[in-house]
Order: C-alpha cells, then sequence, then structure tokens
C-alpha cells in the first residue's frame, strides 16, 4: 500500500465526528493539518470500482430520457457504483444499450404520454422481448404494470400488476404519499438483484399509489405503510422498485452496482 | 419495523460558502459545501436542504456549477431553494439530480410558479417555504427575500394557500428562532400543521435530538430540520459536521415503533 491510500484511510479512525474544512477559496484547495480534511482527497473505496463482468467489459446501461425522470442522480449514482451508464433519448441510442434503466416522477398518465411521444416505446418493447435486462424506478416501475387508478392510459404490461391508490383511513397518522425512508423485507433473497442485500435495508419512497401484484411470485420486496405493499418487481428480465435507489446511499447502491453486474 | 421520521440538515450557502445565520443576519463562515454534503452522505442522513441566502437578494439565479458538484455527491433526497423565478430553473435543477425544489419568495410574487412545477413535475417535487418572524407586538408575520419584506397574511393562512397550489410539502421556519439553539416554535408549527394535510417540515431552533422528539411527536411536524445542530459541536460552537447515532434517536424516543 502506497502512502496516499495510507492517508487516506486516516478518516476511518476518526469516525465519530468530521471537521469541515476551514480554509478560504479555492474549494479544493489543500488544507491545515486535520487528518479529517483528507475527506477533500479520494478515497480508495469511493474510487469507481474496476468494471466486474462475465465478459470482461461492463454492460452499458441506458437510463431513458424521456423528460419527466430524474436522469441526473441515477446518472450520477450509476457512476458511483462504477456502471458505464448513457442518458439515452432516441430509439437508436436505446437499442445500443444492453441493459435499461426506466425512470419516471410524476403522474401515471403523463409518463405513458410522454414515453410514447419519445419514439422509444418500440424500442423498448423490443429490449424486452430480446430478454435485456429492465429496470423501473419509482413511476417507471408503476408504469411496468398493466394499469393505475391514477391514470386512464393503458401501462406497458410487462408484469401483470396495477398500482392502486393507498386508502389509509384507518391510519390518520399516516400521509399520502408515502414519503420518506422505509424497511422492506425480500420474499425472493435469491434474485441476482438481491446479491448481498441483508433484510431490513432502508430505501427512501416517494408516492401515492402501491403496485398490486396478481401473481405472488412477481413480488420481491415488500414493505409496511398501513398495510403491505409490494416495494420492488420481478418478472424474467424486467424489475422494477417503488423507491429510489438512486438516492438511498449506500444501500440502493449495492442495488444498482447488482443490475449493472450481475443481472 | 418503526416509524422512521426524517432529519434534515439545512445548509445555507452565500457566495459559494457555507455559513450559517443568526435570525437569518450575520453569516458566519463553516467551509466548503462540497466537502459539508460528501460528509453528510457519507454519514448516511434523510436528506439534505440546500439554500442560497444570498441568491433572491441579489436578484442572481441557482448558482448551477456549485449545485451540479453538489449533486454529484449527494445520494440522498435533496431540495435546493434560493433565486428560483422559472420553470426552466426548475427543469434544470431537477436534470442535474435534485428531487425537490424549494419556493419562497417566487411563491409569494408568482403563484402561477408553483403551481405549474406542481402540475410539472407532481407535487411531492415542490416545497413551500414559510418563512415566520414575530413582529413588535409578537404577531406571526410571513417573510420573504430571506426575511427582509414582510408579506400579508398569517402562516396558517400561507400554509392553506401553498397546499391548494399544489405544494406537496412545507418548510416552516422561524426567524427568530435561526441559530438560537433555543428549542423549536412548538406553538407556531402545531397550528400549522393542524391547519394543512401535506407534510410540515419545522425549522429553526433545534438544540439536540429531544428538540427534534419533542417538534415530531408534539408539535406533528412530520421531518424535523436544523442547521446550527449539525455543524457545531459543544459548549463553544466549534464547527464540526456530527449526525445523531441512531442509537440515540431510539432511546430519546425519535424513532418509535410503528
Amino acid at each position: 500500500m502506497d502512502t496516499t491510500k495510507v492517508f487516506a484511510l486516516l478518516p476511518y479512525f476518526f469516525d465519530s465526528a468530521h471537521a469541515i474544512r476551514a480554509g478560504g477559496k479555492p474549494r479544493r484547495a489543500t488544507c491545515a493539518a486535520k487528518p479529517a480534511c483528507l475527506h477533500n482527497w479520494e478515497f480508495p473505496s469511493r474510487k469507481a470500482a474496476k468494471p466486474i463482468s462475465r465478459k470482461g467489459a461492463l454492460d452499458l446501461i441506458g437510463i431513458l430520457d424521456y423528460g419527466i425522470g430524474n436522469v441526473g442522480s441515477i446518472h450520477n449514482m450509476l457512476k458511483k457504483a462504477g456502471a458505464a451508464s448513457l442518458i439515452v433519448h432516441t430509439a437508436e441510442e436505446l437499442t445500443s444499450c444492453q441493459k435499461l434503466i426506466l425512470p419516471g416522477v410524476g403522474a401515471f398518465d403523463e409518463g405513458m404520454v410522454r414515453l410514447d411521444a419519445s419514439g422509444m416505446r418500440a424500442a423498448l418493447d423490443t429490449a424486452v422481448a430480446q430478454g435485456k435486462p429492465v429496470l423501473g424506478i419509482c413511476l417507471g416501475m408503476q408504469m411496468l404494470g398493466l394499469s393505475s387508478e391514477e391514470g386512464k392510459s393503458e401501462g406497458l404490461g410487462y408484469i401483470r400488476f396495477r398500482n392502486l391508490r393507498f386508502q389509509l383511513e384507518d391510519h390518520p397518522e399516516l400521509k399520502v404519499p408515502h414519503m420518506g425512508w422505509d424497511f422492506v423485507t425480500l420474499p425472493d433473497a435469491a434474485d441476482p438483484l438481491m446479491r448481498g442485500v441483508a433484510e431490513a435495508q432502508r430505501y427512501y419512497f416517494v408516492h401515492s399509489y402501491y403496485a398490486q401484484c396478481e401473481n405472488d411470485a412477481d413480488a420481491l420486496m415488500i414493505c409496511d405503510y398501513g398495510r403491505p405493499f409490494v416495494a420492488a418487481v420481478r418478472h424474467g428480465n424486467v424489475r422494477g422498485t417503488q423507491f429510489h435507489p438512486e438516492k438511498s446511499h449506500r444501500f440502493g447502491m449495492a442495488l444498482l452496482k447488482n443490475f449493472a453486474e450481475v443481472c | 419495523m418503526f416509524h422512521r421520521p426524517r432529519l434534515i440538515p439545512c445548509l445555507l450557502i452565500s457566495d459559494g460558502n457555507l455559513v450559517k445565520t443568526r435570525k437569518f443576519k450575520d453569516p458566519v463562515y463553516l467551509g466548503d459545501p462540497i466537502n459539508a454534503v460528501k460528509i453528510f452522505s457519507e454519514k448516511c442522513v434523510d436528506e439534505l436542504c440546500i439554500q442560497d441566502i444570498e441568491a433572491s437578494r441579489k436578484g442572481a439565479g441557482p448558482d448551477f456549477d456549485l449545485l451540479s458538484e453538489i449533486a454529484t455527491e449527494a445520494f440522498m433526497p435533496l431540495s435546493y431553494g434560493g433565486g428560483i423565478t422559472t420553470i426552466e430553473q426548475i427543469r434544470r435543477l431537477f436534470h442535474i439530480g435534485f428531487e425537490k425544489v424549494i419556493l419562497n419568495t417566487a411563491w409569494q410574487e408568482h403563484p402561477d410558479l408553483l403551481r405549474e412545477a406542481a402540475e410539472c413535475f407532481g407535487s411531492q417535487s415542490v416545497v413551500a417555504s414559510i418563512d415566520v418572524k414575530q413582529d413588535v407586538l409578537r404577531r406571526n408575520r410571513c417573510m420573504t427575500c430571506d426575511g427582509t419584506r414582510p408579506v400579508e397574511g398569517t402562516p396558517v393562512e400561507m400554509a392553506r394557500r401553498a397546499q391548494d397550489a399544489g405544494a406537496g410539502e412545507i418548510l416552516l421556519n422561524s426567524i427568530d428562532r435561526d441559530g438560537a439553539m433555543q428549542g423549536y416554535d412548538l406553538k407556531l408549527i402545531k397550528g400549522v400543521t393542524d391547519a394543512v394535510t401535506v407534510p410540515v417540515i419545522a425549522c429553526g431552533g433545534a438544540s439536540g435530538v429531544q428538540d427534534m422528539e419533542t417538534v415530531l411527536h408534539q408539535a406533528g411536524a412530520h421531518a424535523a430540520a436544523a442547521g446550527s445542530m449539525f455543524v457545531f459541536y459543544g459548549p463553544r460552537k466549534a464547527v464540526l459536521i456530527h449526525v445523531p447515532e441512531e442509537k440515540e434517536l431510539f432511546e430519546l424516543g425519535v424513532y418509535r415503533d410503528a
């Protein structure tokens, strides 16, 4: 181990509290002697992990940008997880990717209309039929299903579930949307997406509708908010998470890393 | 499982530096915002709220360079407020990796912006911020422009208006308590949480975990935000980022069994 690495590891021994650098501009300049200042440095663990793939080269993950997803955060997290990703806007770009992420934030009908208008819908259908791994996130997950009580549009129908609105009259203390960090249980821990994921991990949720699967075997994670609901779905090569793995710290990063490496 | 309310560090930015104010005045220089965000991300905080305290007063828009650098370091939900005046700026913020925008001055001056943002991006991504200051007769007044300009209406009326316009959350900030570290303004917060159905984030005055327990479980706040508590340490208020341990949060009753 070279000297740089030894120094960069120092902050872990001072982990109870961290000082912020007290220097002036420029922002990334070196600073006084406190070990915690080494936060300015690249930690060995923070460096993008080397791509690991069965075929030697890492699969390119396409993030569909159809106007209503938080593509930026997903791109940032994949980069941090050491995965290669591309924000795709056209059917051609989409087809060039080996894996796909369907983000989405907002209303169901708006999402479906925009996806149709983006010209990527048919290419997405083809990719799913070809067996390319697809991960829907939040509204992107809901769109993988058949329909939603939120709107009139039909969903993509890759997985047989419907999205229902939370009816929590019996729980006046619970607000809709379900917003914040919550814990999940894993009915199917054998799925590659769950590699190394422990039970009772927390993830960040924001949603007013939840998936109800026709087939229990399609439920990959279960959460509880006034009632148990499906927090992640899986059918064949298509998966979806209701929560935001890209905004769930290392817990979410583990899932995206698994998606990039072993799904 | 247990119920886990959100505890949100609020970071203030002025001229690209991280600062902390008292009563919205006298900003004290703390350090480098990006470094602070990295540390908070490392410590897995629930959410992070970034506010530029100069942007509105100066009439400048958001500092997108700084904000995109922040977004690449933050792997938790991020909200930003300060100097937002157009829907294009909001779109750009979401594109670089922010989840929520906080509207205060802009919302009071152009109520349509809030409505339009909620329609375009969903209510959950729009936070209406209400800054409250007591006048000489100890009446609560709402302020805009970083606490410099009073506006008509009580905090409760303002919160209802924000909810009707489509805000998904309300960030309720007590200017008098800002930086004082003497506890939240529970009466103000209870009044607003009782009046609206959207989640209310309480801000201003937290000195420690105990204050958060009170505001969450007695005043009905959905989330507790704080500035000083996360960046000052010990009786001498040394600048040191620290986040309460989960064990402490259980012991003091912030986290409770559902």
